[in-house]
């Protein structure tokens, strides 16, 4: 047969060819595709984002504060509670996600783990609707409310915890951004001086300022040191060199004040004598039971920043040593972590760690599944320390505000720190129950200079709003 | 073991070869079919046109399976519904991708089954391509030369090529006639000198130089290619004949040392027109290194090669992918369109297909033993076809650098769905001859 062996060879080689081409969709369908799929310039990456239907988002009660609108088979996220802006974050297809929405995206978007070959098959052959679970946070509306009403307009952070669970009631960090126009605002925020999308409360890195008098306090409490022994010049102004000066928060009762009486008018100079007299046990005692240096942060969140310290200006070693004692030197903190320290105090001296997320309802699930809190508590006073410091803490309280609290404990604290042209002032108030069954902690961060009495005032719906919690 | 894929060709009777066969073949074709078209109808409800692609392709189809019955029963039973299954697919993917393109591409069906049908009843079709050879490539020719002159493009871009004669709002393409008669033309010159080749080659082995009057036709039909590629840009079709020619002539003449030849002169030929032309330039760039520009003049062969992914082995469903990010992905990448819609399972079924044209042509060829023109026209339009269908879906794939060809049958474009369904008619009509 003429050709016959020429023109097998063709269909052999042929059948080769195809069989090359088979081989090669395979590699870009099977082995090359992760990589493709992952790629930022894919445009099917946000196609398919597009088609997700995220869950929703709740506060404690039940009140919506995020859930996903559909058009033209597509989604797209809508924020409720413009309150809750700073804490629930932002979900966007062109900018990613942060907050709330970027902690618990896995949640919300529904990913599906492909544990099984069923699994596997279900999903790329049936390719069902991508759902996301809803989520209840621990925040409360209302007390969120009252907390960004009080911060007002200008730049800080607020934070609200429930002292024995740790539970977040209110976080927000100002200025802020409105989720519902992020792709149109997105230029101007990014370029805004403010930072909005710096999360004060979560990643902001500050001096600890008068917070040290608070620790120095309880320091000296746990010390047995003599709370009675009046300070001579305890209203006196402290140079730290390099032009910083710090003062009484409040104008001072009389020239000589024990280590209570000054911390209630917020004055440091008591301190600063106290520290000198127990200078290694102090600045130890600080360092080692509140692990300033590595600051904790809220799983899923950013994490800080570095606590890096301040640009010195030129002090020399004693004043430097004078500032790291009234917690103008290298000692730094974020809120969060401050308020670990204060939730201690509200409760019995052991700190819960901080966290948002309450439950969780799967796709189609009529019921909500608890979220377990995480467990461990970190001990930082001994309970009568904690007890004592609340004492002082109430009589602070009492004395800035002029009121008395009447089915619960409250305490608060005024102070500023500084750093270079940077001033904050800070609130740090607690509430608690007296039969013990509640402590709920919450701190107020102004990068200004704000005067007590005008603080104390935008504070007061705060305690009023968490004093209305049911029990 | 060594199988013998051309002993099966022609069983000669039993459930193969019936007629209840043919017709249970072209009904899974119909069904595959009718089910894409249910999926489109279902996600779009508010139109019904659509259907009436799908209606006329189910005319054609049971209109020309009748008309073989009736007049070409012996024919080969897996040619017809295997090229109704994929002119099927493309249609319904066309629909999906550009419905607007797809009642033109339904259209252009009824005359490529008329020109099918045409070639497989009447004998006289094969007589003419051999008798008329010199007249048929001389009008061929002049057509591909008339588009120098007054060529179109379609898509009305001035950059693009003109490949097209326009009249009255239709658009034929030259060059694709020119396929089918060039094949005709090489298979008539080389029917009746192969065996003065092979006497020639069997004396070049015993140390003669080879003759001019073997390395003629081949240099000539290097320039003819190379010429249509200057003027015309058309890379693509220009390669695809130049290796079919060479292929024909390996088969000829028995002699591999054609092929190393043909290798050589088409890297030769891809080497200056490298330097030549920018669009070969891009094209080979882009082949190299597509992510480098991956937003820019890579993005085609990019969201080309996203569709294979996103689409994995069993594909995001008819009218669930999003194809659409493949610019023009009815015409030259329709391929990554199916990958992305039917995934890896379609595309091994797609290729299949392709791969059962292949086994069946080069069938008919060895079944065609007495006569040396009818097997070896056979051979060169089953490679023409063959070819063009590896040569595209390598360059869909990032094997082989982007050419510009149609997959034949399934990418939109009327000139290629007539001059690949004429030929598959000559292919019927081979196959029942010798029967």
């Amino acid at each position: 047969m003429p050709f016959a062996r020429e023109i097998r060879r063709l269909l052999a080689a042929s059948l080769a060819a195809f069989a090359l081409i088979g081989i090669a969709a395979a590699y870009w369908a099977v082995s090359g595709a992760s990589t493709l799929l992952l790629r930022e310039d894919n445009p099917r990456v946000v196609e398919a984002q597009r088609r997700i239907e995220r869950g929703r988002i709740f506060d404690r009660n039940g009140i919506l504060l995020a859930d996903s609108v559909a058009a033209d088979g597509a989604f797209t996220r809508n924020y409720a509670h413009p309150a809750s802006y700073s804490a629930v974050g932002y979900f966007s297809l062109r900018y990613g996600s942060s907050g709330t929405e970027a902690a618990f995206d896995a949640a919300l978007s529904g990913e599906r783990e492909i544990a099984t070959i069923s699994d596997y098959l279900r999903a790329h052959t049936l390719r069902p609707p991508q759902v996301g679970a809803d989520i209840r946070l621990s925040l409360d509306a209302a007390v969120q409310e009252a907390l960004v009403a009080a911060m007002g307009a200008l730049p800080g952070a607020g934070l609200v915890m429930d002292a024995t669970s740790g539970a977040l009631l209110a976080l927000a960090s100002q200025p802020t951004f409105n989720p519902n126009t992020l792709d149109e605002d997105w230029a101007r925020l990014a370029a805004d001086a403010g930072e909005p999308f710096f999360h004060r409360a979560l990643q902001g890195n500050y001096q600890l300022g008068g917070a040290a008098y608070l620790l120095l306090l309880a320091q000296a409490i746990d010390s047995g040191f003599d709370l009675s022994q009046q300070f001579a010049g305890a209203s006196a102004a402290v140079d730290l060199g390099g032009g910083t000066t710090v003062a009484c928060i409040q104008e001072a009762p009389s020239d000589q004040l024990t280590l209570p009486q000054a911390f209630i008018a917020g004055c440091p100079a008591p301190f600063l004598l106290y520290w000198q007299q127990n200078l290694a046990g102090t600045q130890a005692h600080i360092k080692a039971e509140f692990d300033f240096e590595q600051p904790l942060s809220l799983a899923g969140f950013p994490a800080p920043e570095a606590l890096a310290a301040p640009a010195s200006d030129a002090v020399d070693a004693g004043q430097l040593a004078l500032r790291n004692a009234l917690g103008q030197g290298a000692l730094r903190t974020t809120p969060l972590q401050l308020m670990t320290v204060l939730s201690a105090i509200a409760a019995d001296g052991s700190a819960a760690a901080p966290n948002i997320l309450a439950a969780q309802r799967p796709p189609a699930a009529e019921s909500w599944l608890a979220h377990a809190p995480p467990t461990g508590r970190a001990r930082m006073f001994s309970p009568a320390v904690a007890e004592a410091l609340r004492h002082q803490l109430s009589a602070s309280w009492s004395a800035l505000s002029g009121r008395a609290a009447p089915e619960a404990a409250i305490g608060a604290t005024l102070y500023r720190s500084q750093a270079g042209d940077a001033l904050q002032t800070w609130l740090l108030g607690f509430i608690r129950w007296h039969d013990g069954s509640r402590a709920i902690a919450f701190l107020l961060l102004q990068e200004a200079r704000v005067g007590a009495a005008a603080l104390i005032t935008q504070s007061q719906p705060v305690f009023d709003a968490l004093l209305a919690l049911p029990g | 073991m060594r199988v013998d894929l051309t002993q099966s060709t022609a069983p000669p009777s039993g459930l193969h070869s019936g007629k209840g066969f043919r017709w249970a073949l072209l009904a899974l074709a119909c069904g595959f079919v009718l089910a894409g078209y249910t999926t489109l109808a279902l996600l779009r409800p508010g139109d019904p046109a659509l259907w009436s692609g799908f209606c006329l392709w189910l005319l054609c189809a049971a209109g020309g399976a009748f008309l073989l019955e009736l007049k070409l029963p012996a024919r080969d039973p897996y040619l017809y519904p295997a090229v109704m299954l994929l002119s099927g697919w493309g249609l319904l993917a066309i629909e999906r991708l550009a419905p607007a393109f797809a009642e033109r591409q339904a259209i252009w069906l009824v005359p490529a089954m008329a020109s099918m049908l045409l070639a497989a009843i009447f004998p006289q079709a094969l007589r003419w391509l051999r008798g008329y050879r010199y007249v048929l490539l001389t009008l061929a020719l002049a057509l591909l030369l008339a588009t120098i002159a007054v060529g179109t493009n379609p898509s009305g871009f001035e950059a693009a090529p003109r490949l097209w004669l326009g009249l009255g709002g239709i658009y034929f393409q030259p060059a694709e006639a020119m396929k089918v008669i060039l094949v005709a033309f090489f298979a008539s010159y080389l029917a009746e000198q192969s065996a003065t080749m092979r006497a020639l080659l069997g004396k070049a082995r015993a140390g003669m130089n080879l003759s001019p009057r073997l390395l003629g036709p081949i240099l000539l039909m290097w320039l003819l290619a190379l010429l249509i590629l200057l003027w015309q840009r058309d890379l693509g079709t220009a390669m695809l004949i130049f290796i079919v020619f060479m292929l024909l002539l390996y088969v000829a003449s028995g002699d591999w040392r054609i092929i190393a030849a043909a290798v050589m002169l088409v890297l030769l030929a891809a080497f200056a027109a490298y330097f030549l032309f920018d669009l070969v330039q891009l094209r080979v760039d882009i082949w190299v290194d597509p992510w480098a520009d991956a937003d820019g003049r890579a993005y085609q062969i990019v969201q080309s090669l996203m569709a294979f992914a996103a689409g994995g082995i069993f594909g995001s469903g008819l009218g669930m992918g999003a194809p659409g990010y493949i610019p023009v992905a009815h015409s030259d990448f329709i391929f990554a369109a199916i990958a992305e819609e039917w995934g890896l399972l379609g595309i091994i079924t797609l290729v299949s297909c392709y791969g059962l044209l292949a086994w069946r042509g080069f069938a008919i060829a060895l079944q065609r033993a007495g006569s040396a023109f009818g097997q070896l026209l056979a051979v060169g339009l089953t490679l023409m076809l063959v070819a063009q269908a590896l040569m595209i879906m390598a360059g869909v794939l990032k094997l082989l650098p982007l050419t510009g060809l149609t997959l034949p049958f399934i990418s939109y474009g009327g000139s290629s769905l007539l001059v690949s369904f004429f030929m598959v008619g000559i292919l019927l009509r081979l196959s029942a001859s010798e029967r």
